[in-house]
């Protein structure tokens, strides 16, 4: 009788503990920089066709991969990620659940920050500077690698 | 006061009347001898049934009343004299239904199991859920939502330059 009790408080406890541990635990995230133009020839490349739904919503008709990091991030501890230019952008994942996480992206370049959540499969695309000759900098971040 | 008046009033016990209808009872008493031979009947006829009531009461013996109450108590239920406490009824209760005892202790973990799988299913993924905050400096900010997530564009500057 006494471990059926026991039994019983552990299940309560591991399962109050469940969603603090699933946010706590690292999650791969995949992180592109990109650039996009408004001159040339249309394109996206074959390695950001996944993108092409996003790309293809904004006036820049040029895209071209300049890097990509593949971290396993944990929440709270942000992940820089240098763009072209010598420009730093910060990318945090603020939270994380079952099917959707949030990430904050800070751009001093462009002095923006955003804070998104995006469910399981979607992808953020984000201007990080300011476009200078018909030409910008983006960052897209999927979550799940 | 007549004899139909004072035939209500007779076998009255003592402090029942008013003290006018006791005054005007006794004057009448004093002059009907029928009045008087009847209320000495009914006085007659209580005292028989007191002493009748009396009688039948006191053949009946107590003295064992309190002895045949702690007897029906069982014996388990007593401990060293004392009665035994609530927590061990319970105690002996969860040993003799020990299917009903342990579902009882797992009812709460399935019903943090349930609230678990609720919660979880009712922050799962989705387009509601898409929450995008943009805070930008200089430049205007324009979101774009797509099926495929948000895109986020800055564009000329908030004042126009």
């Amino acid at each position: 009788m006494r471990s059926a009790w026991t039994a019983a408080w552990v299940a309560m406890l591991l399962l109050a503990s469940a969603p603090a541990r699933a946010a706590d635990a690292p999650i791969p995230v995949r992180i592109r920089m990109i650039q996009g133009s408004r001159q040339g020839p249309p394109g996206v490349p074959p390695g950001l066709e996944d993108l092409k739904a996003q790309l293809s919503a904004t006036a820049y008709v040029r895209w071209e991969q300049a890097g990509e990091v593949q971290a396993s991030m944990v929440a709270r501890k942000p992940v820089a990620v240098s763009i072209p230019g010598g420009d730093v952008v910060t990318v945090t994942l603020v939270d994380a659940r079952a099917g959707s996480a949030t990430f904050e992206v800070s751009a001093p370049a462009s002095r923006t920050q955003s804070r998104v959540t995006v469910g399981r499969g979607k992808r953020i695309v984000q201007q990080v500077s300011a476009e200078r000759g018909g030409t910008a900098w983006f960052v897209t971040i999927k979550a799940g690698g | 006061m007549r004899c139909a008046g004072a035939a209500p009033l007779l076998g009255s016990r003592p402090g029942e009347l008013d003290p006018t209808e006791e005054a005007l009872l006794n004057a009448h008493l004093s002059t009907c001898e029928s009045c008087r031979a009847r209320q000495a009947d009914q006085a007659a006829v209580a005292g028989i049934i007191e002493d009748g009531l009396l009688l039948e009461a006191s053949r009946r013996d107590f003295t064992d009343f309190a002895d045949g109450v702690m007897a029906r108590i069982p014996a388990s239920a007593w401990r060293g004299g004392a009665p035994v406490g609530g927590l061990e009824r319970l105690r002996a209760f969860l040993r003799r239904h020990r299917v009903l005892a342990a579902a009882s202790a797992l009812a709460p973990a399935l019903a943090a199991l349930a609230l678990y799988l609720y919660i979880g299913r009712t922050t799962g993924a989705g387009p509601s859920e898409l929450a995008v905050e943009v805070t930008s400096e200089d430049l205007a900010a324009v979101v774009l939502e797509t099926s495929d997530g948000p895109v986020i564009l800055v564009g000329e500057a908030s004042d126009g330059t």
